[in-house]
């Protein structure tokens, strides 16, 4: 019984996550005033570190928190607040009746190539389902803990982890690039 | 993991190196000498194709052959030639050659079609350079990665690379390009990265050639994997251009800079089909080709009709040229067409006949945005079709490459765009697709209709008076001896692939 | 003549030209001077090539001056370059007529450089057409001519000179994409695959047929054994392929042996070394596989080329297996070969839903045809024509109507015919109506000109129609005298257009009714006009005479229509044509009469005649068109063995065709085969029995038989002349 309770209430909770998380990237999209924006972007992530913790990635959703919400978040802010532009933040997007209807029929044509593309497989759901979490279950009791993850990351992934320091001085780069030309 | 095999990247090295070279000599020499940077970045991509050659070379003589076209091409014998290094992270295979070997010319051709800019600080500045050969970096490495976290990453380099390249000039435009280019390039990386988290987790590998074997997970978690593989594809046809993914390209190309928007259409578009290539032969494969091979079908002939239909209505000729692009990416999407009973040496075919279209494209592709980024007007930039008007008579040398590029772009022989179309045409009929073949032959037909209209406007079209009072003249360029060098080489070569079509395969012997 | 097989001969032929483009680039733009001298020498080069052909060529039917050499690896596409008796006349006219346009354009003022670099690459595109024996070679160069073609007009054209470019350009195009298919069509079918895959559908018919015929059902016996009988020789089609693909790969292999195992000697290097030792090295001769086994045979005689125990051999036996796995190599382009490999039958491809089924060498057959009609040009495809012509400056409507209009029915003999005899046989009818139209609706439409150049312009089209009709006659005399049509309208419509181009350059306009009396100012213009205008209407002792009377009298006895309405028999057509050359004498005549007679008009009083380079220009062509009006002889024997050779290969496939029409639709129509037994039975005198009357009796001595000739073109011939003896018989009975 209290198990079944326990069960229902966490599902309540992953409901309620989801459904923050969601509206709250809707409305980084939506939002006329960038900081409003960047507020609910910051809500967003906390929600994504929320279905961390309820898929047992405990570990994630702590880099979540940390890297994103403390550290992203944070530089978002300050570069909106230091750009002289946060008065005249609000953007009036162009939206013509002819580029939402295009919009949505590709969306539309995408969205149903890929429900083809599922189909043409014929696994009824359910089953699917029982399969993901079969999967999922294989994965979590082989998942390592923090310690086997770093190993992974510096041992066989290294290389893939070394390249991706050429991705950051890239955008290092690109940054300084950006930068002198708004000086120059 | 032996990292002594680190030392078949050492091209990719050269390139990196060069990029910082270039970047930290911006702020030790003065800024006399504008040719400076350029020469420094095109040092590192010459290196690097030489590096790549030599690579090329000691491999042969190692094994005794050439290496297998891709990794699934490869003997399992004992001595075979085994192209996977480092773990199984790269594949170092004559596809993974090709393609490092057409980014690096891309990357040369652009850095010279750029280095006459020295009115905008921004594009003679050494980040700008360093950018150009991180891209470069960033688009051999895709060549060659073989696990999907190489490539993400890889991919990664090139994308944000090119994303501040698109947008180093300073006007509107080209903020424009760089901030539509970066969302939508975002949106479509978020797919593939999606698409490979769920691959991931169904399968637990990382390997192109092997997420897709046959095992009792597979049929298990075949759900998880079809929906993956259909977010990767999403991602990847983004990455190429290819309809209905394609509107992202005529604003980029359009406001970009011209040497970037040449590397967009050549390097990145290489890049992004060496991983459309490894998906298409390594991970699909025969196997599979029934399940996929009709939806790269599908894209190629809506990409191709898409394409040149709406390259028709173009005043442009940028834009047009980005049009034009789409269509030529619908044209390659032909090559990547396998057949269910394919076997090694024809899918070996198939993709050298792609990768000889690759080649071709980005030569006249790189030569016809180098005329147009020099024709210009008290230093503005012209690019409207009238703008061209007269070309002939002040300029016939450019004026002659650029109705070269044309009509090889439409595919006329002798040039190289003939055979090239010629090949992937065959590809097709041999996999088995007449229709999209035939249907490829008549879009190319009808697309000659727009090329013909830049000759037109150069060679027959009267001259316009530039200001009224003005005694008519034609379209002025600016003298650059390095675009001029890429041109008239572009033009050569496109002449040359063109009258003898087995050269590259020849020099691979 | 044996001994200049080593010389490139045509490669000299086709490329000398393209090197003048280069050389004139190169000069610059300002010595307009020197560019015209460059531009001059580099287009005499062919046309001295082209005369030296004319005296050295003897016809055996065979190719000769032979040239092959691999072009594109793993496509197997060779570059190959060879003549025979279609292509001799042609490369004369087109070595003549090239070169003089390029002297006529001396008078290019506005980017000279441009113009000539342009017009010596447009050489090189037709020139390369007419010698190339590759269907790939063949497209390429049939491209390459379009793009200078295009220029020329757009830029150095009259005032409507835009829209002319590009009416021709995309007529021209749509006719290669045409082309294109056809020749991606060909290259996938040579390997004989498509035909087993129709002869295993064929079987199973036939097996249930004979089911039904077993249970009861009542079956025509005749449908069977015909069914077999067509099954019979597709099977002998089949294999004749398959033997010819092995062939194909022998070829291959010859050609890594000839750079391997015989120490790295070149292709030209073993070609002396066989000369040497007495070798016959003809290739391409009749039967080219025996050829091959014997050379390699012969091969293997000579000391120290082939050594079984070097290192060098064994590659090269690891290289052959390669090539017999590779299956592009089974596959070819050549069109020599493609002669024997299209699968001959009458299938059941259905190109639209609401036309009957074709077969699918029909199909072919008629992309093929709306490609070259484009050309040539045919009724409905003409409409480019005029506008071309009208705007193009002088020099370059002189080429398009001497030589590039014959490219449409070069193409025709040399791809069509060859490749899809059966289709040749079945299409003769509509191809002679549409020649019937062409000269009557030509010579219509040029009676309603008052422009001087589009008269010309629509008498080439009514002229054209003589070579269609000729060719679909498909008799010796009649597609002889479509080669010499060709060839004499080549010569007199230069003529024509050159005169209009000077009379133009003095009177700065082309209407026929502002001129009058002109011959009494300059008479030697109006004798040239006069020379070139009678040559065009056929009047005896001038060249045009000749190769219309052959074409109507090849066309009179032609059978072709025998199965169709006798309404539209050849016989009767023929009769049709014969009345527009009543037109022709009658727009002409008009013509000179407006132009030259009558009362002077005052203003063209004070015009000079002819200058020195007009008359450079006229005096070749002036001569040749007296010379081959009062002998033709030469002309005649240039095509002697060739046509006849053309002839034997159509009319062989007619076997296996009209096996196949009786299985379709068996209304007791007398086939080819029986036609022949039928001849047959008619006593056979000797030659001189059937003398044949008037005009037949001066041809004679181009029909004689010679003593080279084999034995199938003599049944060929046997066939024709027993016709012509029904026909007499037939007559006298009347």
């Amino acid at each position: 019984m209290v198990r079944a309770m326990h069960s229902m209430l966490a599902t309540l909770l992953f409901w309620i996550v989801v459904l923050m998380t969601v509206t709250a990237a809707t409305f980084v999209v939506v939002a006329r005033n960038i900081l409003h924006a960047a507020f609910a972007l910051a809500v967003a992530f906390l929600g994504v570190a929320g279905i961390y913790i309820f898929l047992h990635a405990d570990f994630l959703a702590a880099v979540q928190l940390i890297v994103y919400v403390g550290g992203i978040i944070v530089l978002v802010m300050f570069a909106i607040m230091f750009s002289a532009h946060t008065q005249e933040g609000t953007v009036e997007p162009r939206r013509t009746w002819l580029a939402l209807g295009g919009g949505a029929l590709v969306a539309g044509v995408v969205l149903a190539a890929t429900i083809m593309l599922i189909n043409r497989l014929q696994v009824p759901l359910a089953e699917a389902n029982a399969h993901a979490d079969a999967a999922y279950r294989t994965t979590a009791s082989a998942a390592p803990g923090e310690i086997a993850l770093g190993h992974v990351l510096l041992g066989e992934y290294l290389l893939p982890f070394e390249v991706a320091s050429i991705l950051i001085l890239a955008a290092l780069v690109g940054a300084v690039a950006i930068v002198r030309k708004e000086t120059r | 993991m032996n990292w002594s095999e680190l030392s078949e990247l050492l091209p990719v090295g050269v390139v990196l190196a060069a990029a910082l070279v270039v970047v930290f000599l911006d702020l030790v020499i003065a800024h006399k000498d504008r040719y400076a940077l350029p020469m420094v970045a095109l040092a590192g991509c010459v290196l690097g194709l030489g590096s790549l050659i030599q690579n090329y070379l000691s491999l042969t003589t190692y094994y005794k052959q050439s290496p297998p076209w891709f990794s699934g091409a490869a003997e399992t014998a004992a001595g075979a030639f085994n192209p996977l290094i480092l773990g199984g992270h790269f594949s170092i295979d004559l596809f993974g050659f090709a393609i490092a070997g057409v980014a690096l010319l891309a990357g040369a051709l652009s850095v010279l079609s750029s280095a006459h800019e020295e009115d905008d600080s921004a594009l003679s500045s050494g980040e700008y350079y360093g950018l150009i050969l991180l891209a470069v970096a960033g688009m051999m490495l895709l060549g060659f990665a073989h696990d999907f976290l190489t490539l993400l990453v890889s991919l990664e380099i090139m994308s944000i690379s090119t994303y501040i390249l698109a947008g180093s000039r300073r006007d509107l435009k080209s903020g424009e390009a760089a901030l539509k280019y970066l969302v939508l390039g975002a949106f479509s990386t978020a797919f593939l990265m999606m698409g490979i988290a769920f691959i991931y987790g169904a399968t637990g590998k990382l390997s192109l050639s092997e997420v897709l074997i046959p095992s009792e997970q597979l049929v298990s978690s075949a759900f998880l994997i079809r929906g993956g593989l259909a977010l990767l594809l999403v991602g990847v046809l983004f990455k190429v251009g290819a309809a209905p993914f394609h509107f992202w390209i005529p604003d980029v190309y359009e406001g970009a800079p011209t040497g970037v928007t040449g590397l967009m259409a050549t390097g990145v578009k290489a890049a992004a089909f060496a991983v459309l290539g490894r998906l298409a032969f390594e991970t699909f494969g025969p196997r599979y080709a029934h399940d996929w091979a009709w939806l790269f079908a599908a894209a190629a002939v809506l990409t191709m009709a898409v394409g040149n239909f709406l390259a028709l209505r173009q005043e442009n000729v940028k834009r047009m040229l980005a049009y034009s692009g789409i269509a030529h990416t619908g044209y390659l999407l032909l090559g990547f067409l396998v057949s269910p009973n394919a076997d090694g040496i024809m899918l070996a075919d198939q993709l050298q006949n792609a990768v000889f279209y690759l080649l071709a494209y980005a030569l006249m592709t790189l030569g016809a945005f180098g005329v147009v980024g020099l024709v210009r007007e008290d230093g503005r930039r012209l690019e409207r079709l009238e703008d061209f008007a007269g070309l002939s008579k002040e300029h016939p040398g450019l004026a002659l490459c650029m109705a070269m590029f044309m009509f090889s772009l439409a595919g006329l022989p002798p040039f190289a765009g003939f055979f090239a179309k010629f090949l992937v045409f065959k590809s097709a009929v041999d996999a088995g697709y007449v229709l999209p073949a035939v249907l490829g032959v008549l879009t190319s037909v009808a697309s000659m209709a727009y090329y013909l209209r830049v000759v037109r406007a150069m060679y027959v079209d009267p001259v316009r008076a530039t200001k009224p009072g003005e005694a008519p003249a034609g379209a002025r360029c600016r003298y650059s001896w390095t675009t001029n060098l890429l041109i008239y080489g572009a033009g050569l070569a496109t002449i040359l692939l063109g009258l003898f079509p087995s050269g590259p395969t020849f020099l691979l012997r | 003549m044996y001994e200049l097989m080593d010389w490139p001969l045509l490669s000299l032929f086709t490329f000398a030209p393209a090197l003048g483009t280069v050389v004139v680039l190169l000069i610059p733009s300002r010595r307009a001077d020197i560019i015209k001298t460059v531009a001059s020498a580099a287009a005499a080069i062919p046309m001295l090539l082209g005369v030296y052909v004319f005296f050295a060529y003897r016809d055996t039917g065979n190719i000769t001056y032979y040239e092959s050499h691999k072009w594109i690896d793993g496509l197997n596409v060779w570059y190959r370059m060879g003549i025979d008796g279609l292509s001799v006349p042609m490369i004369i006219l087109s070595g003549v007529v090239g070169f003089i346009a390029v002297v006529a354009s001396w008078g290019i003022e506005k980017q000279v450089k441009g113009y000539f670099a342009l017009i010596l690459l447009l050489l090189t595109g037709m020139n390369g057409v007419f010698v190339s024996l590759d269907f790939f070679l063949f497209y390429v160069f049939w491209e390459l001519m379009l793009l200078p073609m295009y220029f020329l007009i757009g830029v150095w054209g009259g005032p409507k000179r835009v829209y002319a470019a590009i009416k021709f350009f995309l007529y021209t195009m749509a006719g290669s994409v045409l082309m294109l298919v056809v020749l991606l069509a060909s290259w996938y079918w040579s390997d004989g695959k498509y035909l087993e895959g129709h002869i295993d559908r064929k079987t199973q018919e036939i097996a249930s047929l004979v089911r039904q015929d077993k249970e009861g059902a009542k079956v025509d016996p005749k449908e069977i054994s015909d069914a077999n009988g067509y099954l019979a020789a597709m099977y002998q089609r089949l294999n004749d392929i398959k033997a010819r693909v092995v062939e194909t790969r022998v070829n291959a292999y010859r050609d890594v042996q000839r750079v391997a195992p015989l120490g790295g000697a070149t292709a030209a290097e073993t070609r002396r070394a066989l000369t040497r030792n007495g070798i016959d090295w003809t290739p391409h001769s009749d039967d080219m596989f025996a050829l091959a086994n014997q050379v390699d045979s012969n091969l293997k005689g000579l000391p120290g080329l082939v050594n079984p125990n070097n290192a060098d051999w064994l590659a090269y036996e690891r290289t052959r297996a390669e090539i017999l796995a590779d299956i592009n190599l089974g596959r070819t382009f050549d069109l020599s070969e493609l002669k024997h490999r299209w699968p001959l039958f009458l299938g059941d491809f259905q190109l639209f839903r609401f036309l009957p089924p074709m077969s699918f060498s029909a199909v072919m057959f008629l992309f093929l045809f709306v490609a070259f009609a484009i050309k040539v040009p045919v009724f409905p495809f003409h409409t480019w024509l005029p506008w071309a012509h009208v705007e193009a400056p002088t020099a370059i409507s002189v080429i398009l109507a001497g030589i590039l209009l014959k490219m449409g029915v070069y193409g025709f003999f040399r791809i069509s015919y060859s490749i899809f005899p059966t289709e040749a046989v079945n299409y003769a009818v509509p191809f002679a109506v549409l020649g019937v139209i062409n000269i009557l609706y030509g010579a219509c439409c040029a009676m309603a000109q008052d422009d001087m150049k589009k008269l010309v312009a629509y008498s080439s089209v009514s002229h054209m129609g003589f070579c269609m009709l000729g060719m679909a006659a498909l008799t010796q005399w009649g597609m002889t005298g479509s080669i010499l049509q060709m060839f004499n309208h080549g010569t007199s419509t230069s003529m024509m257009f050159l005169l209009v181009g000077v009379i133009y350059d003095r009177a700065h306009h082309r209407d026929i009714n502002k001129f009058g009396g002109l011959a009494q100012r300059l008479p030697v213009y109006a004798g040239f006009m006069t020379l070139a205008l009678f040559a065009s209407m056929g009047l005896p002792g001038l060249s045009g005479f000749i190769s219309e009377v052959l074409v109507f009298l090849g066309a009179f006895r032609s059978d072709m229509g025998r199965w169709s309405s006798p309404s539209l028999s050849f016989q009767s057509l023929t009769i049709l044509a014969v009345l527009g050359v009543v037109l022709t004498a009658a727009y002409l005549l008009w013509m000179m009469q407006r132009v030259f007679f009558g009362p002077l008009n005052e203003k063209y009083k004070d015009y000079a005649d002819m200058n020195g380079r007009e008359l450079f220009t006229l005096v070749p062509l002036a001569v040749m068109v007296i010379a081959f009006g009062v002998y033709p002889q030469p002309l005649l024997d240039l095509t002697s063995q060739t046509v006849p050779k053309l002839g034997q290969h159509i009319m062989a496939s007619r076997g296996i065709a009209s096996a196949e029409l009786r299985s379709v639709a068996s209304e007791g129509e007398p086939d080819a085969a029986e036609g022949v037994a039928a001849h047959g039975a008619v006593p056979s005198a000797p030659r001189t029995g059937a003398a044949p009357q008037g005009d037949e009796a001066q041809l004679e001595p181009a029909l004689a038989p010679r003593a080279e000739e084999t034995g199938d073109m003599r049944a060929w011939r046997e066939e024709e002349e027993a016709v012509l003896r029904t026909a007499a018989v037939e007559r006298e009975k009347r």
